[in-house]
């Protein structure tokens, strides 16, 4: 039963536990402490051509208990990973790409496409994917980078900070690089980006940036954005609506009213038909559920003015949602995949049409029916 | 023991310089004559280990009384035997008796009169419970035996006698009961406790080293407690307990790993604290031995799983450091070893003294000082307090001391090298027997039932028919 375990065996155990003591130097070792966190990276196209990296680097406290302190660094190269070798010339240490937050891009970089620049990403797998925004920004991008912060916050933070709670509001989809690649590989269907631009010292959204293939081609603002989104199928946390609507009522405050239908069950119907003579038709039809979050003024909601206002709204927001749509096939962006549902469900339709032509063709049929199921807790 | 013979002689002066000469005169040994019948006699005794007033009070005033009656009914009052061995004479006053020779009798008196002084049976200082029996074993072996025929008055338990030790004989005795345990169990335990042969057995330490199935194991393959409640309660499940004279440690076989983690206070509290308990024993079981391994892993290959805060705040932690994660948590868990066994050896009066070392000093000084950051003292201060919450000493030895291999393949490999260390452990334990026993049950073999009573406590009556049974087992 006991094992007698030979002497050189025992020998053989302890030289093998010295040695590797000895391994201090190993190869794909990354000691935190020797790593210099690049949190957010801009890309612009300078006016020469070659590409300018713009890099917010987070620089740990030398004292402990002490907030960090950030470093913005510029330079340029023929691609992505020219410039940032150029800039790891620059920078003390070794940047690191590990816990980049988002890839902001010049709307230079956005018109010129994005798959060339977006390659180095998708290759090394040693950069992460996986929770990194894109965002658009107007103009360049290392300008909003350069402005170091934003109030308080690092910049950086602050932006990652403002697109998660404006896609927790409905105003962008959620798109990570992970995703974006998905598509920028999918003819069926195209996608939408953040839209961020710097007035003054404060950055505002602009809305989203609409992308036909991997090239910029229009934009919706804010408030389209979030029925975009909508009609994506998405939804945030939040997604509010303020409308005007006609009851009747005397006063005029009682004009406007706030409804928020984020996390409230929805039901989205896309349908895809093709007619004989090869023409497309999307039938797209969203039915909402609001909650009544602001209609001041002396009169209540009674059950027959919701029936008006159900009315109205749906009314409105088709209206909306007609012109999202075509702001969308104007844009010539696939974003609702009516291509993957052709490739799909139709194909030999799909084989014989051009689609960057034939899209703008399709007959877009949006309805959206909204519901007022809840007037809050005031009578 | 020499094994020369000798039957004693009939004349006393011839006797009792045969056993002056065998114990090399030692002073301690004592003589005295007392004459019976006008026939001349002699006692002798060690008075080192004799009761002298005993000897006082039923040997000596008997004779200065009673010189009319026949010598047997003297000696009524004590435990006696007539010898004519002398050699077994001399072992009888090893062991605290007197010895009595009359001159012209072949054979002698041997009578019983040992000194006692025993501790008494209070609660062991490391196994104390809240709730349960406060008695522990103590030295001598026929009162621990006294303690588990308390808890069990049953016929079925049964006790062999067995000596060890060529030179110095002590006497170790194996106990079981006889409808419970396995008795192929029984046959390899005694098979091994006969297979022993050194000169002297001191400890329950020479027992647990010579009968392990695995001697080079860091897991401990036998459980010993010093509670007769703990034994008992494994006895009637079927184990079989080895006792040795002169030790308050009962060895239980055949342990499993998970017999460690248990403690009799698990069945005095209601089944779901007990539960909870056990769940919060796991964690430690865990954080005991992977916690610096993981933070060596994460701090030097995979930063990139650390949250954006938790990363700023580490790096800035590390950023006076000079040493590798490795280095780093290797000097702190040896300075804390280093604590912990002076503590262990300190007088209580000094205990004091180590507490402040241990935790102003060494504590804050080390970070200030720039030799290791707050966040690996956060790491090992977790670790060893985790490694404390095993109830058996040895395993939490075995625990704390498996975390050193572990963290060396965290640095040279990360997390797959600490995938790779844990799966050898695991293969370890997966193969590891004691006394023919799986010693990972009842995980591997996987036994439902026995899953019952291991990482949670069922009720009582759910468990009571199944826990992990040796005999059930087989």
């Amino acid at each position: 039963m006991s094992c007698r375990i030979k002497l050189g065996t025992i020998a053989l155990a302890v030289l093998i536990m010295l040695s590797s003591l000895s391994l201090t130097g190993c190869w794909d070792r990354e000691y935190l402490k020797d790593l210099h966190l690049a949190y957010g990276v801009g890309f612009d196209i300078a006016n020469d051509g070659k590409i300018q990296e713009t890099v917010e680097l987070i620089i740990p406290p030398e004292i402990e208990q002490k907030s960090t302190t950030s470093e913005i660094h510029t330079s340029y190269g023929h691609n992505l990973r020219s410039a940032s070798n150029q800039l790891r010339n620059r920078v003390r240490g070794n940047i690191r790409f590990l816990k980049n937050g988002f890839q902001l891009l010049g709307k230079s970089v956005a018109e010129q496409g994005l798959y060339s620049n977006l390659d180095v990403n998708f290759r090394d797998p040693s950069n992460p994917t996986s929770n990194v925004r894109v965002i658009i920004a107007e103009g360049k991008a290392s300008d909003m980078l350069e402005q170091k912060t934003v109030g308080e916050l690092k910049v950086g933070e602050f932006i990652t900070q403002k697109i998660e709670s404006l896609e927790e509001m409905s105003v962008f989809p959620k798109e990570t690089l992970d995703t974006v690649f998905r598509f920028l590989k999918d003819p069926g269907q195209d996608f939408a980006l953040p839209y961020i631009a710097v007035e003054g010292d404060e950055i505002i959204t602009r809305g989203l940036a609409l992308f036909s293939d991997q090239y910029y081609s229009g934009m919706l603002n804010p408030d389209q954005s979030i029925l975009l989104v909508l009609l994506m199928g998405q939804q945030g946390k939040n997604a509010r609506f303020t409308k005007k609507i006609d009851l009747g009522y005397p006063d005029n405050i009682q004009e406007y009213i706030t409804i928020n239908v984020g996390l409230k069950k929805t039901k989205r119907k896309f349908k895809v038909s093709v007619s004989a003579d090869g023409s497309v038709e999307v039938h797209l039809n969203l039915k909402l559920q609001a909650i009544v979050e602001e209609f001041p003024g002396d009169r209540s909601l009674k059950e027959k003015d919701l029936q008006k206002v159900n009315q109205a709204l749906s009314e409105i927001l088709t209206k909306e949602a007609e012109s999202v749509v075509e702001e969308v096939q104007k844009a010539n962006c696939d974003i609702f995949g009516v291509g993957r549902k052709l490739i799909a469900y139709h194909h030999n339709v799909w084989k014989d049409k051009n689609w960057s032509k034939d899209y703008r063709k399709v007959q877009f049929h949006p309805k959206v029916e909204v519901k007022i199921i809840d007037t809050g807790i005031i009578e | 023991m020499t094994n020369r013979t000798q039957t004693s002689f009939t004349s006393v002066d011839q006797n009792s310089d045969y056993i002056e000469a065998a114990l090399f005169y030692t002073n301690d040994l004592k003589k005295r004559s007392i004459s019976f019948q006008g026939r001349e006699g002699m006692v002798l005794y060690l008075e080192s280990i004799t009761d002298t007033e005993l000897i006082e009070r039923n040997v000596i005033i008997p004779f200065s009384r009673n010189q009319d009656k026949d010598l047997p009914e003297l000696f009524t009052t004590l435990t006696f035997s007539l010898e004519t061995e002398l050699n077994q004479g001399i072992q009888g006053l090893l062991e605290g008796s007197c010895l009595y020779f009359l001159e012209g009798m072949s054979e002698f008196y041997v009578l019983l009169t040992p000194a006692k002084y025993e501790r008494s049976i209070s609660e062991p200082e490391n196994e104390g419970v809240i709730r349960g029996p406060h008695n522990g074993f103590i030295e001598q072996m026929k009162v621990n035996l006294y303690l588990i025929r308390k808890q069990i008055a049953s016929p079925n338990l049964k006790v062999r006698y067995f000596t060890l030790g060529k030179t110095v004989p002590k006497q170790v005795s194996l106990v079981y009961m006889e409808n419970t345990a396995n008795p192929e169990l029984v046959k390899i335990v005694e098979a091994r406790i006969q297979k022993i042969s050194l000169d002297w057995i001191l400890s329950t330490g020479f027992i647990q080293e010579l009968t392990e199935d695995n001697p080079f194991s860091i897991f401990p393959q036998l459980i010993n407690t010093e509670r007769p409640d703990h034994t008992s309660t494994y006895l009637l499940d079927g184990y079989v307990a080895i006792l040795l004279d002169g030790d308050p440690t009962a060895l239980i076989v055949p342990a499993s790993f998970f017999s460690f983690y248990r403690t009799p206070d698990d069945y005095n509290n209601r089944w779901v604290i007990t539960s909870f308990v056990r769940f919060i024993r796991l964690i430690g079981f865990v954080t005991a031995f992977q916690l610096p391994a993981l933070y060596i892993a994460t701090v030097s290959f995979h930063p990139n799983v650390l949250p954006l805060q938790l990363f700023f705040t580490i790096q800035g932690s590390l950023t006076r450091v000079p040493f590798p994660p490795l280095i780093e948590a290797m000097l702190l868990e040896l300075i804390f070893e280093l604590l912990r066994e002076a503590g262990l050896r300190l007088p209580s009066r000094v205990g004091q003294t180590i507490g402040i070392v241990g935790g102003l000093v060494i504590g804050d000084a080390i970070v200030l000082a720039g030799l290791v950051s707050y966040t690996m003292i956060i790491v090992v201060a977790l670790t060893a307090i985790s490694s404390f919450l095993i109830p058996s000493n040895e395993m939490s030895s075995a625990i704390r001391f498996l975390r050193f291999p572990l963290m060396i393949a965290a640095s040279l490999f990360g997390y797959i090298g600490i995938s790779f260390g844990l799966t050898l452990i695991f293969i370890h334990l997966c193969k590891l027997e004691s006394f023919g026993q799986p010693y990972f049950r009842p995980l591997s073999p996987l036994k439902s039932q026995g899953l019952k009573d291991t990482f949670v406590r069922f009720p009582i009556w759910s468990i009571r028919k199944s826990t992990s049974n040796p005999k059930t087992d087989k």
